[in-house]
């Protein structure tokens, strides 16, 4: 008979394989329903709820590739990184980087930056608002984040949400250059300039250079503030 | 053990309570709903800040909270995490909640955290681990917490006491309270054959802080087998009512929530079904006036 700890490990590598280990197999009461069964149930309870979790993360990520698939890519995803923290909200920053590489979505290859960007919008909902007044200088608002995609990330992103129409958008139009920020309890997305995009970079080394113009433009953002 | 809280339910009303859930955040600050309580879960306010943060400030200016843990894996072998009860008591010091809860599970192993509320063998081995981890948490609050039974889908051939006398060890080792699930007990007896009426009468009344009831769904697995999980996806069913109707002729009037998890209905579905439970414990009060 396995004692506590060796039976919680058996369990949880048995959950985790969906494959009841036959040391925890001989643990378990048996009667009525079969074990295997009654192991199914905590399976699907831990997958189920983790999806149904991660799927209100992606909302955007569903409405283009729709649910089924993006249930079928989470479950994957959960198999290969399952959680290591209870607060579930923290969970699921490596899923672009999964869909960067998951096979299935050869043909979709701006999905990974669309999950990028809900997760740069999760983050910083759950982010403390540090910034309730402007500095006065030129600091980069620490509640931003940044996405450089070679795809129209932001048009696809208002397809997605449905503010703009499919037909307005065509992924080969060019890249865009994502701003996230959290400011005053708000969240705003913005498609950045080269020239932002040069002032952020001298900015993320405590240097304020490029032109004028740029650099106003992003406090009127609050990316600068 | 202290139990200092900002806000207690006040006046004549019973102390009824729903579950807090974001759909309804708005609706509650405009409408000011009559209801002693709400309860959230403890997780979903571990991050520093957020929208959540300010609606449930407000809702808090209003109405008693119960934070209601699903994550410290209070029977985890190797004991519960550190960084996971510092979060949890930031959310107290925080909101400074009426009750404290959490359950009689596991979730934790190996540095992999599973979502879900696992079962244990109940013996002498799990209620020493438990029990300690329930003492790191107190002790770490300041606060007495309740401990809830969990629904349970198997049993271990390890197990050699009855859940309710597991759970009165635990409050009396500690100092504990319980949090009587009524409908877990339900679901749990069902799927495991227990005597539900006898397991209710044996929880002693002076150890049940608050009661959790909720909906679940039956499932037919064909071949004359069916279990039921506890979703908390719909409304509290009359076999429910009536074990919970039994619970407070015994026990008298408790701190009592509408539990609702999936399906997230209107926030009128959930009051009525407080309505319900308050009705309850309102006939129950006017039967022990009558008697006295």
């Amino acid at each position: 008979m396995l004692n506590l700890a060796e039976l919680q490990q058996s369990m949880r590598e048995s959950i985790h394989s969906r494959k009841m280990k036959p040391s925890l197999d001989v643990e378990i009461v048996s009667s009525g329903l079969s074990v295997d069964r009654r192991l199914q149930i905590y399976q699907n309870n831990y997958e189920g709820t983790l999806v149904d979790s991660m799927l209100g993360i992606f909302p955007i990520v569903t409405a283009f590739v729709g649910e089924v698939f993006t249930r079928a890519a989470l479950k994957h995803f959960i198999e290969g990184s399952p959680p290591r923290e209870a607060c579930l909200s923290d969970y699921g920053g490596a899923f672009a980087a999964f869909l960067a590489a998951y096979k299935h979505a050869e043909h979709v290859p701006y999905i990974a930056d669309i999950a990028s960007l809900e997760w740069a919008v999760h983050s910083l909902q759950h982010a403390l608002d540090k910034n309730a007044s402007e500095s006065g200088g030129y600091i980069l608002n620490e509640n931003s984040m940044f996405i450089d995609s070679p795809f129209p990330l932001l048009n696809l992103w208002m397809v997605g949400s449905g503010q703009l129409k499919p037909e307005a958008v065509h992924v080969d139009q060019g890249g865009q250059f994502v701003g996230v920020v959290l400011y005053g309890g708000e969240i705003q997305l913005y498609a950045l300039s080269k020239a932002e995009q040069q002032v952020l970079g001298c900015l993320e080394n405590n240097e304020l250079s490029g032109d004028i113009a740029s650099i106003e433009l992003l406090k009127t953002k609050n990316i600068v503030i | 053990m202290s139990n200092q809280h900002a806000f207690t339910p006040s006046g004549s009303s019973l102390p009824t309570g729903i579950s807090l859930k974001s759909q309804h955040f708005s609706e509650i600050l405009e409408k000011s709903p009559d209801i002693a309580f709400f309860e959230v879960h403890a997780e979903n306010f571990m991050s520093d800040g957020g929208a959540h943060h300010r609606y449930l400030e407000a809702i808090c200016d209003n109405y008693a909270l119960s934070v209601h843990g699903v994550g410290m894996s209070l029977g985890s072998a190797e004991g519960i995490c550190k960084n996971h009860l510092k979060k949890f008591k930031d959310v107290v010091e925080r909101y400074s909640p009426w009750l404290i809860s959490e359950h009689l599970a596991w979730s934790k192993e190996g540095g992999f955290y599973l979502n879900d509320l696992l079962p244990l063998p109940l013996n002498k081995e799990s209620l020493s681990v438990v029990s300690d981890n329930i003492k790191t948490m107190q002790d770490c609050l300041g606060r007495k917490i309740l401990i809830e039974n969990p629904s349970a889908y198997m049993a271990f051939n390890a197990t050699e006491m009855r859940e309710p006398e597991f759970l009165t060890e635990l409050a009396e080792t500690t100092g504990c309270g319980l949090l009587l699930d009524v409908n877990n007990v339900f679901v749990s007896g069902k799927n495991m054959g227990w005597a539900i009426e006898e397991y209710l009468k044996d929880i002693p009344s002076s150890h049940i802080g608050e009661i959790h009831l909720a909906g679940h769904t039956l499932k037919d697995l064909g071949q004359g087998q069916e279990i039921r999980i506890d979703d908390h996806g719909s409304e509290v069913s009359q076999p429910v009512w009536d074990l919970f109707t039994a619970l407070t002729e015994r026990i008298g009037v408790r701190p009592t929530l509408i539990e609702w998890d999936t399906n997230i209905p209107s926030l009128d579905v959930l009051l009525t079904e407080a309505g319900k439970a308050a009705d309850i414990m309102e006939d129950q009060q006017a039967r022990n006036r009558i008697h006295a």
